[in-house]
Parts: structure tokens; sequence; C-alpha cells
């Protein structure tokens, strides 16, 4: 079969990929040393790393196209690089700007890329059912793995036409739900172990680079972590407080509440501001607008209390502990008394 | 409950599973499952166990006669250990619904263990002797009916929402005051738990957007997902409208006088006819009460938890004495008429209160500080409820 080098190259996770790559895959990485694609795919490994660190999204342009080899290559080897340096908030930076980059492609692209990328993830699908209709048909199932109820009410599966087991999306829906199967796919796929010490020549030159880039990027979230005393919050909190440092999207529902938590708790807009930065969505100016609101800061000037334990509960976000027995909200949580944690220790 | 009626009721349970033994049914495959049952006189549960097949199950209850038995919803490598131990195969999915989460409750008494009396107040201390008060809720008909609607209504959303296939969809009277909704389809079983949760919000209609299927400006409502649901409860106040106390009597008129076609056309998703001829508060208020009766008020920590345990098909569930057995989806049937026949021969008791009950096919009347025989099933109920002793 005839591979379209140029759909490789703009969607190099896709499984015929696998199979245009294999012939590297025999040759060992001393023997690629001096193959130029493959120096120039290091490059672009570590570029695609790199931009999604600094800028949380990954680049695409038109001369990608022209070094196609190398830009298909790089794929992997970025994915190698992030698992090897095993961190969870790299591997949701990563992923999450891949997702993007491909939703950026798949929205200028015609629908037969979004249609190949489908039946190659074997997503099972219906295209639209006649001319006057453009509404696509997605699995419930398929539609319910990506969580796109994160992204707000439109998209729970309350809200949406739903008939027979399919949900109908439009092509921008579909596309954004292809992006996020392929963010969790890049997540999986960078969960493999793979050991740094087998790296030599140019990966070994670029995972020293991006391991010290990512070294001094992390420190610039330390001051969240010394600034709170997590040991007193409910565990409800501290879920969500780590689930936000390890790069995940937390829902909307999940994000306020945990901002007006953090509010009550006496933490500034700037110290939620910097725990927020670890979202792999991150934008400052929206995430600033939402922490002031709930602080009543704007808008109707009415700060927000966080969520009750009952209401927690209702969300399927209460985890309750020992200490959390007697109490009906989280701002009541006072931990483990401090006698025993002495006594404990 | 003293000796005498833990007896009884053994003797009661050892009848119906001598006879009906064949209704235990574990789902396949049996032996993957866990098995619990709650036993002996202290009622404790007995958790983590594993049987080869049905059959090897029934000769342990018909041997034990457990008060309750569950089984897993799960599939486990190892059905026997601790939960963060079994190994999940697969999960199939099963949904709860109870009379008290419709809002429908039957008739609730509050009687005195001491003194033998009763109160329809919840007093807190017998006003004749000072003792605690114990609550008894009794199961009404009524509610029976209106929560084998809600099930059937579930049923129907999973077929046409969920394009799960009939066959694959079990509904059982789960014994007491509810059903149990079971599903084994492929396309269930690949569902994370935290993806159980939007089909909890859908059948709940949490954050539901009303707007996104009633559309009031094109007069029209989209019959997909809860659209369907929303259309199909405006035809069923359309159907009976002087059920409905918010309808005043020139409304009710109005619909009586074009029933026909507005059933037709709000059944096409058209909201046209009703706007001209009730009007846009009248309308309004059929939406929203349609609405509302859109909500299938599961219970969400049943279908949520994986590692949950659901009442054993078949078996007897100690709050009524009643067991649990499969119910059809299609006919029109009052479904405490098709309890299995068991404990026919009458009993004398001793009983403090009974509000009328109707069951196979049989009403039974108002009892209240009497003697009165009554056939040992019905016996067996009103002794587990707690408010009558075997003479």
């Amino acid at each position: 079969m005839e591979v379209n080098v140029f759909l490789l190259a703009k969607y190099p996770f896709l499984e015929e990929a696998k199979s245009f790559l294999e012939s590297y895959s025999t040759v060992s990485f001393e023997d690629l040393s001096s193959d130029e694609d493959y120096v120039r795919a290091v490059k672009r490994g570590v570029e695609r790393l790199k931009e999604a660190i600094v800028f949380k999204k990954i680049s695409f342009k038109n001369e990608n196209l022209i070094d196609f080899k190398a830009e298909v290559l790089s794929f992997p080897i970025a994915v190698a690089f992030v698992a090897a340096l095993n961190d969870d908030f790299l591997r949701n930076i990563f992923a999450t700007a891949e997702g993007k980059r491909v939703y950026e492609l798949l929205k200028r692209d015609s629908y037969s890329d979004l249609e190949l990328i489908l039946k190659d993830q074997k997503i099972k699908f219906y295209s639209p059912e006649d001319p006057s209709s453009s509404l696509y048909r997605i699995a419930f199932s398929e539609y319910l793995k990506v969580s796109p109820q994160k992204w707000g009410k439109t998209w729970k599966l309350v809200n949406r036409q739903i008939k027979r087991g399919f949900v109908y999306v439009s092509k921008e829906e579909l596309s954004r739900l292809v992006s996020e199967h392929v963010k969790n796919r890049i997540l999986e796929r960078s969960r493999h172990p793979v050991d740094a010490e087998s790296f030599s020549g140019p990966l070994r030159e670029g995972y020293v680079e991006l391991k010290s880039t990512w070294e001094s990027y992390k420190l610039k979230f330390a001051k969240f972590n010394k600034g709170s005393s997590e040991s007193s919050f409910p565990p409800c909190m501290v879920r969500l407080i780590s689930r936000q440092k390890s790069g995940e999207n937390l829902s909307h529902v999940e994000r306020r509440s945990l901002v007006t938590y953090l509010l009550a708790k006496g933490q500034s807009v700037e110290e939620i501001m910097t725990l927020l930065k670890s979202s792999p969505d991150f934008k400052e100016s929206i995430a600033r607008y939402q922490v002031e609101h709930l602080a009543g800061l704007r808008g109707s000037r009415k700060k927000y209390s966080p969520p009750s334990c009952e209401t927690m509960k209702s969300y399927g976000l209460c985890f309750p502990d020992e200490w959390c027995k007697n109490i009906k909200h989280p701002l009541q949580y006072r931990g483990k008394p401090s006698s025993q944690t002495s006594k404990d220790e | 409950m003293n000796g005498s009626e833990l007896r009884f009721l053994r003797s009661v349970y050892s009848e119906y599973y001598l006879k009906h033994s064949n209704l235990i049914e574990v789902p396949p495959p049996v032996s993957k499952r866990e098995i619990g049952f709650v036993v002996g006189n202290e009622k404790v549960m007995k958790r983590h166990m594993s049987f080869q097949d049905n059959e090897a199950i029934r000769k342990y209850i018909l041997d034990n006669l457990p008060w309750d038995a569950f089984h897993s919803c799960s599939v486990y490598e190892f059905p026997e250990n601790p939960i963060d131990k079994k190994n999940v195969i697969w999960s199939e999915i099963a949904f709860d619904i109870d009379a008290k989460d419709l809002g429908c409750q039957g008739e609730t008494y509050w009687v005195c263990d001491k003194c033998g009396e009763v109160f329809k107040k919840d007093l807190q201390k017998c006003s004749s002797c000072g003792n605690e008060l114990r609550e008894v809720n009794f199961i009404a008909s009524t509610c029976i009916e209106k929560t084998y609607e809600k099930a059937k209504e579930l049923a129907l959303s999973l077929v046409e929402d969920f394009g799960v296939n009939e066959n694959e969809i079990k509904v059982f009277y789960s014994g007491h005051m509810g059903f149990h909704v079971y599903v084994d389809s492929q396309v269930f079983r690949e569902i994370s738990q935290d993806e159980r949760r939007e089909i909890i919000d859908f059948l709940l209609l949490n954050e539901l957007q009303p707007n996104f299927f009633v559309l009031f400006s094109q007069l029209q409502i989209n019959k997909v997902g809860v659209g369907r649901r929303i259309a199909s409860n405006v035809v069923k106040i359309i159907e009976s409208p002087s059920s409905y106390a918010f309808l005043d009597e020139d409304s009710i008129k109005k619909i009586e006088q074009r029933k026909k076609e507005l059933i037709s056309s709000v059944s096409e998703g058209s909201l046209k006819l009703a706007l001209s001829l009730l009007g846009q508060k009248i309308l309004k208020r059929i939406v929203q009460e349609a609405l509302s009766m859109s909500r299938i008020p599961i219970d969400p920590s049943v279908t949520l938890d994986e590692h949950r345990i659901i009442r054993m098909p078949g078996t007897i569930n100690s709050k009524s004495s009643f067991p649990k057995f499969e119910v059809s989806l299609s006919e029109k049937v009052y479904p405490l008429d098709l309890l299995p026949t068991y404990g026919e021969k009458p009993i004398k008791l001793k009983v403090r209160i009974a509000p009328p009950f109707r069951l196979r096919g049989e009403t039974f009347k108002e009892l209240h500080n009497t003697e009165e025989e009554v056939p040992r099933f019905y016996a067996a109920y009103l002794v587990s409820k707690g408010v009558a002793q075997v003479v």
C-alpha cells in the first residue's frame, strides 16, 4: 500500500506511521548516529518537547512536510524522551500540546483527514447521514473515553443528542474529541518505561539538554509547594491539588471547588494563580478572571463559598478519611490532631 | 424479634427455597464472581466467597438459609481476595431505583417494642411507657407501580439512547421497595467508573441545559437523548390532563377536545398546536412538569461502584421476606401479583398494625391490634417488619 508521507508527517501517531518507521527499528542507535535524517529527527524531537514546555503548543510549518522523514521520526523520539524523563507533569504538558497541534491541523484540513484518523484509530463513527446534516455520529463509549465532561456543560452526555448508542457531534467537535484521544494515547505510550542510560550519541545529547530545560521549568512551581500547609487540608482537596500539580486538566467543577476552598483558607489570588499555571490548558487572562470572580473581586462582587461535603459527594469528589467523619464542610476539616501526630511519629 | 419469629421466618425461607431454588441465578461466569451472604441470628455479612456454579450456590442457600444473598456485578480473576487484590476482568452495570427516591413512601408508623403501642407520628418516646420508638415503613402498592414504570423508562433509555439490545437488559423487583435494572452489554463493559458518572448524570438530569432540547423560539422539542424523554412526558400529560393538579379546568377541557391532534404533533416534536391552544404560560408549565418527570432517580452509588455486590436474583430480601424476581418489560402488570407462590398455608398472627396491601391479586385488609389468620408468605412480611408475632 502506498503511504501518504505528508499525512504521516502531520499525524505521526497513526498506526500507519509505525510500519513506515519499521526500517529504523532494525538499526541500533549507534548506527543511526551518522544518519542525517536521524540527527535532524532528534533535533526536531527536542524542539517538539521544548515547544510544549515553553509555549504549551507544538508548531507545524509547511517546511516540516519537506523534511517529512525527520518530522515523522521526531514524534516517537519525543515520546521516548518524555518516557525517560518519567514525570507525569511533563507527560501531560507534552500530550496536551500534541493534542492541540492535531486539533489545529484538523480544523484547517478537509473531512478526509479526520475520517482517516478515526479509521486508523479504530474509533466507531458514522459520517453525516445526508447532505443536509453536518453531524457525525460517534459511539457513546468512545465519546465518554476522552472525558469531554471536563470541558463544560455543553459536552456533558445529558446535554448531547444521543440515539441508539451514538452521540451526534459537529466536525469541529469531533476534531476536538480526536485530539483528546490522541492526547490520551500519547499519555499511555509515554508511560512505557524507557531507560535514559540506553541513549547514546545525538539522543543522549538531546536528553541531557531536555532534562536541564525541564528542571529549570519545574523550579518555577516550587513556590506554591512551599507556601501551602496541605497537611490540614481534607483528602478531597489534597487530591485535587495533587492532580492539578501533576498537570492534569481539572474539570470546571473541580477547579471551582478547589479555588473557592483555597480562597476561603486565605490564599491570595497570586498564590492560586501559581498553582493553576501547571494546567496544560492554562490561559493566564481567563484563569485570573475566574479566580478573581470567585474571590468577589469582579462582576457581582460576590465571594463564592467552597462546596459542602454533601455537594462534593454528589460531584463524586469526596474521598473521606477517618477525620472526615463528623464534618459537613471541607473547611471544618482539622485532620489528624497534633498530639496524635507526634504519638504516631 | 424473638426465637419463635426467627424460627417461623426460617421455615418460610426454607419452604420458598425448596420450591423455587431454580430461580436463584447468578449471571455467568459464576465462579468468577464475588458472592456474599448475611447469615446467623446476628445477621453478619460474609463477603469474598466464590462458588463453582449456580448449583453450588443453591445448595449453600438451602443448607444455610441466609437472610440475604448477593453477587458482584464485576467478574474477577480472584473473587475471594480482598477488594484491592481481586483484579477486575470486566464489570457489568446495575441500576437501583427505589420508591423513596421518587418521593413515594408507603405508610409509616412508629412502634413501641416494649408495650406494643403504635403511633402515626414520630413522638421519639412512647407516650404510654417512655420507651424509644422504632420507625416502620410499609411497602405501598402505588409506589411499587410508579417505581416499576420508572424502571421501564430506564430500560427504554438504555435501548433508545444507549443502543443496548433488549435481551441484554433484565429488570427485577428487588424484594422490597424498588427495582434493579441489570445490563450485560459489551458496550457497557468498556466503561470506566468515571465514565459511569456521565451515565448517572444523564439519567438524573444533573447539569441539564433544558434549552438545548426544548426550543421555545422554534416551538420544537429536539427528540434525541433527554429531549426524547421530555417529549414523551409532555405526551403523557396530554393523555391524562386531569391527573395533573397544575392544569385548570379550562386547559383540561381544551386538551381533551383536541387530544389526538395534540399527541400526534408533540410526538413529532412540535409545540405549535399546544401553544395556540393553551397559551405560553400553560405550555411552559407542562414542559416544566415533563422535565421533572424525565428524571430517572437511580441510586448513583449502586451504578458507580464497580465492586458493588447486588442482591442475587431469586433470593429472599430480609427487609420484607419477599424474593427478588425478574419482571417483564413489556407486560402491563402489577409486579407483586407475580410474586412466586409459596407459604400459602394460613398462620395465626398477633398484628399490631398493617396497612392494606395488594399481593398476588389479593388485597390484604388493614389490621390494627388484632389476631388474624393470614397466609404464611404475608405473615413473613409482617413479622420481618416487626409488627406481628406468631400466636
